[in-house]
């Protein structure tokens, strides 16, 4: 095989990949986005407006437990360049759901809980200094670590949460959820977990 | 609570060279985009450097809500008094006299969204400048974002 050959096959297989990988992103985001949908209509919340694209979706909504304004980031992990997906996997990102809320009262105190060796406990010192751990979970903030009963963390932990976290300034709430847990139980979880840590 | 963001520019040569300082509410902060600022002129007034012709983009965004909006600040060299135009409100900005116009255009070609804009002009004598503050999103911008970058610094 001679170089232009090679060459011809190396910009056949990479608009493939471009092809494939935005149909499957869309297809991925859309059942995520689905998903997403029936967790928090069953926890009792409302999605106002919903945006995609082949790797991301944004969803609005209100009124999650005592999280009045909330948007669900979605981020799915590309396919479409097979290098930056392989470097992506590599570096440990995965398919993952960041939640942003306005608490209807403005919490008192900056608390995180923080799976441990999770992708988000390489970044715990920027929710503060570790006070605590529960039961596989870091507790970072300003003062000691609340009293969770291990019913919740252990749903927090099986249901795929990474990140719950409360702060006093916007957005009050921060959680990230892994893509393939059960999302339904993840949301029960995290809105029992915000409750909890804003006492 | 509001909070505040520096606008400014500069290289290693030239310097740090400042835009403005806009006044936010909590929950909204400002981007940078791929774009890069395009200055003109600079200078120094009472002692501060500021960019006395030239434009810069932003984004503008929320973060609770994950709405973002284009944010254009250009600015000007002042040469004589703009009154204000049909379709202007008054408002202030950063203790000056500012205009405020909006205006709603279709963008797109297969996929049409509706764009609202806002524009915020006004003319600090004290810099020299006309400042020009465009803000676009098909997202309706919240009053009290324009209520607290009234609270802005412009010299």
């Amino acid at each position: 095989m001679d170089q232009s050959q090679v060459l011809v096959i190396l910009v056949i297989l990479f608009t493939a990949f471009i092809i494939v990988g935005n149909i499957e992103g869309r297809r991925r985001v859309d059942a995520a986005v689905l998903r997403i949908k029936q967790a928090v209509e069953k926890n009792g919340g409302e999605l106002l407006s919903v945006r995609k694209s082949s790797s991301t979706a944004l969803l609005k909504g209100r009124s999650l437990g005592s999280v009045e304004n909330f948007s669900l980031l979605v981020g799915v992990v590309s396919k479409v360049n097979p290098l930056t997906y392989l470097a992506a996997r590599a570096a440990g990102r995965m398919d993952l759901i960041m939640l942003r809320g306005a608490l209807r009262k403005t919490p008192e105190r900056n608390i995180a809980l923080i799976r441990s060796r999770s992708h988000a406990s390489r970044y715990a010192v920027r929710w503060g200094a570790v006070v605590g751990e529960i039961n596989g979970f870091l507790v970072c903030g300003e003062k000691s670590p609340p009293s969770l009963n291990n019913e919740l963390v252990e749903d927090l932990k099986n249901s795929g949460v990474q990140l719950v976290a409360v702060r006093t300034e916007l957005p009050h709430v921060y959680a990230y959820i892994e893509l393939g847990g059960d999302l339904v139980k993840a949301t029960k979880a995290v809105k029992e977990a915000v409750e909890v840590l804003t006492v | 609570m509001a909070r505040q963001f520096d606008l400014f520019t500069g290289s290693l040569l030239s310097g740090i060279y400042n835009l403005l300082t806009l006044t936010l509410p909590d929950g909204w902060t400002v981007q940078r985009t791929r774009i890069p600022p395009d200055i003109y002129y600079m200078g120094v007034v009472n002692g501060k450097r500021w960019i006395l012709e030239g434009y810069a983009a932003y984004f503008l965004v929320n973060v609770v809500t994950g709405d973002s909006y284009e944010l254009v600040i250009e600015v000007k060299k002042l040469s004589r008094h703009k009154p204000a135009e049909a379709g202007e409100t008054i408002s202030s900005f950063a203790g000056h006299t500012a205009y405020i116009s909006q205006r709603n255009y279709v963008r797109g070609v297969f996929k049409k969204t509706t764009i609202k804009e806002i524009t915020l002009r006004t003319e600090c004598e004290v810099t020299g400048r006309r400042i020009c503050i465009n803000i676009a999103s098909p997202h309706e911008l919240p009053a009290e974002v324009l209520e607290k970058m009234r609270e802005s610094s412009c010299h």
